[in-house]
């Protein structure tokens, strides 16, 4: 199955974002700042365009942003403040604290399921859920594995609403 | 007693004469090994086509008869055996030797209506729910009289609910859905379900009125089989995984679907081409080893008493 080659992109470009959203905390240096928003600015602008322009426009649209970000990073390695930066929003990363894993029970009813999927879950307990009915995750957004699999609690309950000799 | 078992689905092509014909020949074949005797309920005939060719299948019709000749026996207010009907050993090959055959005949094709334009007048609730049950019954009664002979009777049903498949329910200790697992057989699954608990409510309020001292909550027994599942290159489709686990996760046939299934490889085409199970057209190949566990799975969901 050939694979979407924007997806990939979109994901690394949204990585990139997230990187240096770390960048706009208000303690960073007001200079920097500016710069680092008008690069995100342009690279928000930049994955929308992905998302629906047709590919041959998005292939020709990217070169120039995407050099732009390749020498605004081989800058920021050799760059003192950057670093400095870096280091501080690691270390603040690092503290923030993680979860405990929510164990997914095996035999899920429909109720247990949305009562699940309504809590923020890690990708890979939403494909414990995911496989109990039958769904594939594969390499799909989060979002879009929860939906199917709503989407598949709704026709099951449809499926049943015919068995119902009331009905 | 024989344990009796219908294979039941109002939907066509749902592998319903196959999955009664190898099953049927896992039963006998297998250790421990029974008498089987397999009723073709259905006017396509194809169970019977598939135990015997059609020069030997027309002598047996005209010299002894098929099923058809039960229910015309009751339209003209006669009794006609089944032991008299039975066609012993139609299979040569030594294996099958366990196996027996009812034949069917395209004549049942139209038997729904001959039952139906039988029905007589009547006056009370009490000759309503008799003539219900008389006429349902007619393949119970036929069976009765062969059922010490045999471990189990299948029964292959046509695809649809009337009075032929009535018959084969009535006749029953239990039943067996065959599916597909897609969106379709899923929707006639659940229809099903619903129809045919109305029938046996039927019959129990019929049995009741008639005779009241009966126990009116006769419920039967039942599971449901994926077959012809869709695989390529050795995986399961995704549609066909998203479907098995909507049947089986749902409240209600979670704790009645069979674990077995069987695929819908070229061998079961192949062999029913050979009027043989694939056990002997092509032993080793996936449906081969998926029939075998069927069938071990059939005889634990109903087991002899």
């Amino acid at each position: 199955m050939k694979r979407n080659p924007t997806s990939g992109l979109i994901a690394q470009l949204n990585r990139i974002r997230l990187d240096l959203d770390t960048f706009s905390n208000p303690e960073s240096r007001s200079t920097l700042l500016k710069n680092l928003d008008a690069l995100i600015a342009r690279l928000s602008a930049l994955r929308d365009q992905l998302a629906d322009a047709p590919l041959e426009r998005r292939l020709s649209d990217i070169g120039m942003p995407l050099g732009q970000v390749i020498e605004f990073l081989k800058l920021a390695k050799d760059d003192y403040a950057v670093a400095a930066l870096i280091s501080d929003a690691l270390h603040s990363r690092e503290a923030k604290p993680q979860r405990p894993p929510i164990n997914i029970p095996a035999n899920l009813t429909n109720v247990q399921i949305r009562e699940l999927l309504a809590q923020d879950l890690s990708k890979s307990e939403i494909k414990a859920i995911a496989v109990q009915r039958g769904i594939s995750a594969g390499k799909r957004r989060d979002d879009e594995v929860r939906r199917d699999i709503l989407r598949a609690l709704e026709r099951q309950e449809g499926y049943e609403r015919l068995a119902d000799a009331r009905a | 007693m024989a344990k009796v078992i219908s294979f039941i689905n109002y939907k066509g092509g749902v592998g319903k004469t196959t999955t009664t014909f190898h099953v049927g020949c896992g039963l006998a074949m297998f250790e421990p090994k029974k008498k089987v005797l397999l009723i073709d309920a259905d006017p396509q005939t194809n169970l019977t086509f598939l135990c015997a060719d059609f020069a030997q299948w027309e002598k047996q019709v005209a010299d002894v008869g098929s099923l058809e000749t039960v229910y015309s026996a009751y339209l003209k207010s006669e009794r006609k055996s089944l032991h008299d009907l039975v066609w012993h050993r139609p299979m040569t090959r030594p294996e099958l030797a366990n196996i027996d055959l009812v034949p069917s005949t395209i004549e049942l094709l139209d038997i729904d209506l001959r039952l139906q334009s039988r029905t007589k007048a009547a006056t009370t609730i009490q000759e309503v729910a008799q003539i219900h049950l008389d006429q349902r019954s007619i393949l119970l009664r036929a069976i009765e009289e062969v059922s010490s002979d045999y471990d189990y009777i299948l029964i292959d049903c046509p695809p649809n609910l009337y009075l032929a498949t009535q018959n084969a329910l009535y006749a029953s200790d239990g039943y067996l859905v065959t599916l597909m697992p897609d969106h379709f057989s899923t929707v006639g699954v659940n229809f099903l379900d619903r129809k045919i608990k109305q029938l046996l409510r039927e019959r129990n309020l019929s049995e009741q009125i008639v005779n009241p001292a009966s126990d009116g909550m006769r419920e039967l027994p039942y599971f449901l089989c994926f077959v012809k599942v869709n695989v390529t290159a050795g995986r399961m489709q995704l549609v066909a995984k998203e479907q098995m686990a909507t049947v089986r996760s749902s409240a209600l046939f979670s704790k009645k679907v069979f674990e077995s299934r069987t695929d819908d490889y070229k061998d079961i085409r192949e062999a029913t081409t050979e009027q043989l199970p694939v056990y002997l057209n092509s032993p080793g190949s996936q449906n081969d080893s998926l029939y075998r566990e069927m069938t071990k799975e059939f005889r634990s969901k109903f087991p002899l008493s």
